[in-house]
């Protein structure tokens, strides 16, 4: 991608953080006996490998009950949480505040009884998880939600259009949720908006992508659903460039890595954040920092249009029938 | 072929997590503690090897699997790059070693896979045209030289497809 480290800094201080701190947080865990049908993954952006110091600690505690009752789940948990903690984690218990049920995970799904909960838990473990208690438990979760769609007898489809309809959702229902949160829910925007105009947008094109890397994978006789897999679960702009270079398009998965740099830049920068978070939407005009922001979203988004354009060229059929029609 | 011996890789097949997942960057005495050629302790701190061990597990879904072949009739070979000592405290704590009918350790005849020495020890316990289960491509390599038939456990793959198919399933 004719690329430096020095092009990049911000994207590669994310990723020696984000793995330190998964290092760290496995050998803080180190201490516990593994409950076998119990596993501990970090999401979001530490699951990404795209955290910085100012980032949340999310963690998703998982159980299988048919190996572990829901009481005893909820106790290893705390214990989890407590080991963190005192290792000097700020775990954070917002959206995943809970052990879930796991086998809750492969039911429902398209049905009246699904939740954004569980959506919500699919989508993560399968793109942007990363084990730090029960590796085994943990892949083993994460492979059989996989196989959902996989195994499905008659909605599969050759592509695995269920999936990629799931992710898709999953990307709508965060634009949504910042519609809510702003409108209603009196939460602040401006870092809000800046994270859907970049890493979840990210997030939503490294899926396109990888989708059309296995068709491609399928067009010459290998594996789709093992190339989708392998791909899903790797960081956002590693599955930009692994779609795009080999399409001989490196330079439009450098653009973006270098509108991506200067967002993470911007992020980890406390300053900035602090702005941000205090930032009335009447005000956005007169801050420096988001103007700022704000062309880089647009830099970033004309990057993402041309490679999708790029996409589109070598799959038309595929993304008009499965991303846009 | 009822009977056929299944060679099983060890992490990323049956076992999860490596040692690569746990330690800190840049280890670069792997090669002779796999070897056997050093103790632990010249490896990796004491902290580490504790959390490792403590972290050691099969996973349930593959574990199942290999009941079913036994169940069946057939042998059950470990044949793995990797610490005894590892090995030894996975098996006691999961109790799980009297499924298996032999495993080779590199650390215990000196020399890892892909070398045809290895191999030739499997061999010891698996004829020729065995399943071969693997996450690493030259060790499928250097298995079908060897007179073995792999499967690639690659990320993603269906392998109990595979190893059925291979067996006639």
């Amino acid at each position: 991608m004719d690329l430096t480290e020095a092009d990049t800094p911000s994207v590669l201080a994310a990723v020696d953080y984000s793995d330190a701190r998964i290092r760290a947080a496995r050998l803080a865990l180190g201490g516990l006996d593994v409950r076998e049908g119990a596993a501990v993954l970090a999401l979001g952006s530490v699951g990404r490998y795209e955290a910085s110091p100012a980032s949340d600690f999310d963690v998703a505690f998982l159980f299988d009950p048919t190996r572990i009752e829901a009481p005893e789940a909820r106790a290893l948990r705390e214990e989890v949480i407590a080991a963190l903690r005192g290792a000097g984690f700020d775990v954070a218990e917002k959206t995943f505040d809970k052990p879930i049920d796991a086998r809750g995970l492969l039911r429902n799904i398209g049905g009246r009884n699904e939740t954004n909960e569980s959506l919500t838990y699919r989508a993560l473990l399968l793109t942007e998880s990363a084990w730090l208690y029960n590796a085994a438990t943990a892949r083993e979760l994460c492979d059989a939600i996989f196989d959902v769609y996989r195994r499905d007898a008659v909605s599969r489809g050759r592509h695995l259009a269920t999936l990629g309809n799931d992710l898709h959702r999953y990307y709508r229902t965060l634009c949504l949720d910042y519609r809510w949160k702003v409108e209603e829910g009196g939460k602040e925007w401006a870092t809000r908006i800046m994270k859907l105009r970049h890493s979840r947008k990210l997030w939503h094109l490294a899926n396109i992508a990888v989708q059309c890397a296995a068709r491609e994978a399928d067009a010459r006789g290998e594996d789709h659903d093992a190339h989708l897999a392998a791909a899903l679960n790797r960081p956002p702009l590693e599955r930009i460039a692994i779609t795009a270079v080999p399409g001989g398009r490196a330079d439009l998965a450098r653009r973006i890595f270098l509108a991506y740099d200067r967002f993470l830049g911007r992020m980890r920068d406390p300053a900035v954040r602090a702005e941000l978070l205090a930032l009335r939407h009447d005000d956005e005009g007169r801050s420096a920092v988001y103007l700022d922001m704000r062309d880089n979203a647009q830099t970033l988004q004309i990057a993402a249009g041309e490679f999708f354009h790029h996409l589109y060229e070598r799959h038309r059929d595929h993304l008009m029938r499965f991303t846009i029609l | 072929v009822s009977s056929a011996v299944v060679v099983f890789d060890l992490i990323g097949v049956l076992a999860e997590p490596s040692w690569r997942e746990f330690a800190p960057p840049g280890l670069e005495t792997w090669p002779r503690l796999r070897a056997g050629e050093i103790p632990e302790g010249a490896f990796w701190s004491a902290a580490h090897a504790l959390a490792y061990r403590r972290a050691l597990c099969f996973r349930r879904d593959r574990l199942a699997y290999v009941e079913r072949l036994r169940a069946r009739g057939h042998r059950i070979c470990l044949a793995t790059n990797f610490h005894s000592g590892w090995l030894a405290a996975l098996l006691e704590k999961s109790e799980t070693a009297r499924l298996f009918d032999a495993a080779v350790v590199s650390s215990e005849i000196g020399v890892a896979k892909p070398d045809p020495r290895f191999f030739a020890e499997v061999r010891r316990h698996a004829p020729a045209d065995s399943v071969f289960v693997d996450d690493q491509k030259p060790n499928c390599e250097a298995a079908a030289r060897a007179g073995l038939r792999p499967v690639h456990a690659y990320l993603g793959r269906d392998i109990e497809g595979e190893v059925e198919r291979l067996l006639g399933g």
